[in-house]
């Protein structure tokens, strides 16, 4: 465990950038990210709920991986001509619109019973890596 | 007049370093939050002080060679930072001194 907040540099608030100390982070490139992309997600124990922001993402069915491919009914990516699968165009679906599906409320939209059945097998084959897995996973941890 | 902003109990938040990421957890909720660059940087520079996101960015500055995640993007480093400061707020994690 580490318990390193309060940067040393930071003892005596604004004045310090004159401070030439060596610091062992310096040079490090720092990913600063854009305004709109949120740096948190939050885990919470016991109810294990993420913040409201990471319901707002959404998950390509199919990914890059599948392109060119359908999807059958138990969610593997097939050929096109594969006997009793789905096609598929990439099309993103609200976490909030397959977290419904999962629990059985509803198809995926614009889906049939079948195919939203597919999709959302697809989904639950998703590994670290693929477009969508990082959604996926924190649908895992929301009520 | 730009507002500056203060972590809460920090000696309640423990910072864990990841490979890619940092967890920190607040003692006092229970709470885990999986943080991405550059929010770590952000609380590590704040420390017990309050600062302007200005104040913070020249600290980062000084310790890295900052870069934007998108080409094209044309937010200010300052305006990143006052973005991830509002989301500690959001959280609970901070707070925002008006001025």
């Amino acid at each position: 465990m580490t318990d390193n907040i309060g940067n040393p540099d930071a003892e005596n608030n604004s004045d310090k950038q004159d401070d030439n100390s060596v610091n062992p982070n310096r040079r490090r490139m720092l990913m600063m990210g854009a305004v709109a992309t949120s740096a948190v997600v939050t885990v919470r124990p016991a109810i294990a709920q993420t913040s409201g922001s990471v319901l707002d993402c959404d998950i390509p069915v199919a990914g890059s991986h599948g392109y060119g491919k359908n999807i059958a009914p138990d969610g593997t990516l097939v050929s096109p001509d594969t006997e009793g699968s789905f096609h598929q165009d990439g099309r993103r679906y609200t976490a909030n619109n397959i977290k419904q599906a999962l629990s059985g409320g509803k198809s995926l939209k614009g889906a049939s019973y079948d195919k939203s059945q597919a999709y959302l097998n697809y989904i639950r084959r998703l590994r670290a890596g693929q477009s969508g897995f990082t959604c996926f996973a924190s649908l895992q941890y929301s009520r | 007049m730009a507002n500056r902003y203060k972590m809460r109990n920090v000696s309640n938040l423990i910072l864990q370093h990841l490979d890619y990421m940092s967890l920190l957890y607040d003692r006092q909720s229970g709470i885990t939050h999986i943080i991405a660059e550059p929010a770590p940087q952000i609380i590590e520079a704040l420390g017990h002080d309050a600062m302007k996101p200005s104040q913070i960015e020249r600290i980062l500055k000084k310790q890295y060679d900052i870069q934007a995640f998108e080409d094209g993007n044309s937010d200010s480093f300052e305006e990143i930072i006052a973005a991830r400061l509002d989301e500690f707020v959001a959280l609970g994690l901070a707070e925002k001194i008006l001025s």
